[in-house]
């Protein structure tokens, strides 16, 4: 009897690829080209509300039917949304913006200032909640100081706070909507129709858009949880496009897809826990620098694909990024060994535990890489898998660990996104770092009214980084995007984002 | 007489052992040893099983990653029939509130799948061999007590038992003397059923990535690794997994045999 066990092994492994996300029943794509399927591997949170949205996933899928005052375009730059145009007071406090005429909600409803001025206090928190974006309690007053202008004040100046303004958590919706966590009503191109918890979102095209219209006029999100289907989903017809897929998953795909490279836009990193003793030690970090061969990493785990990185900032982030960082520490072995020894953690005395979350293959493989690397040189790093909620509360909350490699992304397009985190006293430093010139670097920035100053104070923090090497800085990781052939248009954004008004199908 | 079935179960996993054995004073390659050039190389005379997404040496890490899984199995049933066989001869033997106690608590063991409870000791401990073997042989015991304490039942009514105790043995000297190596055959198929399930377990264990942790190899690890490229590299699935098929296969005949010819008897 036992033995059939062994072929339910193997018969399991065969089905859950087969399973793939969907039957090939659903397949509409192709014959009428203005439906698009496309995948997703996450579920949304149970509220549908873009204020509460916490999860990048899901703000990547909201962004079609929700829009601030203005919104990112694909360059990273601000346009303006439902606000047409805004103004800024000399002393930077007082935003005023002019209200876009005739812009529709999806129930058919002009949009008014009340419905702004309720969504940013709902945001701001000003009736005593505590502010969904912490940024906008900054905000002193919303008012409406002639038709269709709506004036914010703040407190302090915040160079950012156009930003903020602009993402998705700061959408606009009906004043007098109760029911926005299951059915969210926006202004953006794309209507939200229905949804199938852990299956599917659908929207449909909205007409009475105010800009340029989405192309497709049925979209559909299937949730395909498991990832190592995906390529079967696509292939097999059920799926018509996918982002954030894997190198060795894109090359499976069959002729009928088009690949885009782009970039995930995070920081892959080896990170370090400045708890830790051995990493309190500057020549340690630098030798574990100089101890891994980068190009390698991304030769074996994404065939070349990626941008190798020096600090804590990712390319398509074009105002602060600095490409010479990544040049900061050469794969150099010898000088490794040297750095340990002088440390005095030469030859094999150095041990540590690198952490890695399981359900991420790319950081896994990364940690099994540079495993190898570190013995080159004596030291001796272990990997722990664990799972994505133990790593959450471990790593990132308890800061229970010696080193991790994951990716970390930036929540908005501001520097402050990826910067806080490594101030002495910030909540989410996981990796405990204490620098006191970063410290001033850093808060000088937060002050500075100068646009330029402010960008070279947040330069020299990444350059502090970097050649503190704060973290074993490698890779934004290389991001495949399938495409069916049949759709054009695609956008990389810098953020997290999936736009589908952008995508036509090819006449 | 041995049974047909349990000599082409041992020579089935002879081979496998072979193999694994060979593994532990020699393999073609470090099992470890990263190699870019040689990534998704096809089977060749240099490396028989070619090499996987990282230029590792496929054979190399099967002799290894066999050997660790083989090892956490017998770790698993050494530590399972140990527990399984005390409880087990005592429950049986006395009878009682004694086995009222044991059995009650290895129903509740067994009233959820051992993968399951594994899980829950793996969170618990951590990750790594010795916790998997821990976890194992734990969620192990129950099954194996439950096989002994029926065997110890029914002997302790048997002639012999009887006339053990009216020369005075004690009790001690019954159970484990008189009564265990009567019960051989039951046992040992017993725990070749066994260690086949914690082949399983380990790899389905390790296939869930909380098993023997990378870049250690282990069969089940090497079928989850691989499980990404199933469709571009076939190969890198098929090895391993014939080598896990063949080796519960070979063990399941050998119990399987075992079991004809108590049958029989």
């Amino acid at each position: 009897m036992k033995k059939k066990l062994a072929f339910i092994l193997v018969l399991t492994t065969l089905t859950t690829a087969f399973s793939g996300c969907g039957s090939a029943d659903d397949k509409t794509s192709g014959e009428n080209s203005s439906h698009i399927t496309v995948g997703i591997t996450q579920d949304l949170e149970n509220s549908l509300d873009p204020h509460k949205a916490e999860a990048a996933a899901t703000r990547e899928i909201l962004f079609n039917v929700f829009e601030g005052l203005y919104k990112p375009d694909s360059n990273g730059e601000l346009i303006p949304a439902v606000a047409e145009s805004y103004e800024l007071s000399e002393d930077g406090l007082v935003y005023t913006f002019t209200l876009r005429d005739g812009v529709l909600f999806h129930n058919g409803e002009t949009v008014t200032a009340e419905d702004v001025i309720s969504s940013i206090e709902s945001c701001a928190g000003t009736n005593g909640d505590t502010p969904l974006i912490p940024a906008f309690s900054n905000i002193v007053s919303i008012e409406e100081t002639a038709e269709g202008e709506v004036e914010i004040t703040l407190s302090e100046r915040d160079p950012d706070f156009m930003s903020y303004i602009a993402s998705v958590k700061a959408a606009i919706m009906p004043a007098d909507q109760t029911d926005a966590d299951t059915n969210p009503i926006g202004t953006g191109p794309y209507k939200y129709v229905s949804r199938s918890v852990q299956e599917n979102i659908v929207m449909e095209k909205w007409d009475e858009y105010w800009g340029e219209k989405a192309y497709i006029e049925n979209v559909t999100f299937k949730v395909c949880a498991d990832s190592d289907s995906l390529v079967m989903a696509l292939n097999g017809g059920s799926v018509d496009m996918m982002a954030h897929l894997p190198v060795s998953q894109a090359q499976q795909l069959s002729d009928d897809f088009t690949v885009l490279e782009g970039t995930m836009n995070l920081v892959q990193a080896v990170y370090l826990s400045h708890d830790f003793e051995p990493f309190q030690d500057e020549r340690v970090r630098k030798a574990l620098c100089y101890a891994v061969d980068r190009q390698a990493i991304l030769d074996i785990v994404s065939d070349g694909k990626g941008e190798i990185l020096g600090s804590s900032m990712f390319p398509n982030f074009e105002k602060y990024y600095m490409p010479e960082l990544s040049d900061t520490y050469s794969y150099d072995p010898e000088k490794a060994k040297e750095l340990l020894a002088e440390a005095g953690y030469g030859d094999g005395s150095l041990s540590f535990t690198i952490t890695v979350p399981s359900n991420y293959p790319q950081h896994v493989d990364t940690a099994v890489i540079i495993a190898d690397q570190l013995k080159e040189v004596g030291v001796n790093a272990d990997i722990k898998q664990v799972e994505w909620n133990t790593w959450l509360s471990d790593v990132y909350s308890e800061r229970q660990f010696e080193a991790t490699v994951v990716g970390v992304d930036a929540s908005n397009l501001t520097a402050t996104a990826m910067l806080s985190r490594f101030s002495s006293d910030a909540d989410n430093n996981f990796i405990s770092y204490e620098n006191p010139d970063y410290d001033n670097a850093y808060k000088s920035a937060l002050v500075e009214s100068d646009d330029k100053a402010q960008t070279e104070l947040y330069k020299e923090c990444l350059t502090i980084l970097a050649e503190d090497a704060a973290n074993v800085y490698i890779q934004d990781l290389a991001e495949m995007v399938a495409i069916r052939k049949g759709y054009e248009g695609y956008e990389f954004y810098p953020l997290y984002v999936q736009d589908i008004s952008k995508i036509k199908p090819v006449e | 007489m041995k049974s047909t079935t349990f000599r082409i179960g041992a020579a089935i996993a002879g081979i496998v052992l072979l193999l694994i054995l060979v593994g532990c004073i020699w393999t073609p390659y470090d099992p470890a040893a990263i190699d870019n050039s040689m990534k998704f190389a096809s089977p060749s005379l240099a490396h028989p099983m070619g090499c996987d997404q990282f230029g590792r040496d496929v054979l190399s890490r099967i002799m290894i990653g066999g050997r660790i899984t083989i090892l956490t199995a017998f770790g698993t049933v050494i530590l399972g029939a140990g527990l399984g066989i005390i409880t087990g001869a005592f429950s049986g033997y006395f009878g009682g509130i004694i086995d009222t106690i044991f059995m009650r608590t290895a129903d509740a063991f067994l009233a959820f799948p051992s993968v399951l409870l594994a899980l829950v000791i793996i969170a618990i401990f951590g990750t790594g061999e010795l916790q998997l073997v821990l976890s194992l042989g734990i969620a192990f015991a129950p099954s194996f007590a439950r096989v002994v304490r029926g065997e110890f039942l029914r002997s302790k009514g048997l002639c012999y038992v009887q006339s053990a105790k009216l020369q005075g043995a004690s009790h001690m000297r019954i159970l484990f003397v008189h009564i265990l190596p009567n019960i051989k055959s039951v046992l040992i198929s017993a725990l070749l059923i066994g260690f086949n399930n914690a082949v399983l377990a380990e790899a389905a264990l390790s296939y869930l990535g909380i098993g023997v942790q990378p870049p250690k190899p282990s069969l089940g690890g090497m079928l989850a690794e691989s499980q990404q490229y199933l469709f571009s590299e076939p190969l890198l699935c098929i090895f391993p997994g014939t080598v896990l098929i063949l080796l519960v296969l070979g063990f399941g005949l050998m119990g399987d045999g075992l079991n004809t010819k108590a049958g029989e008897v």
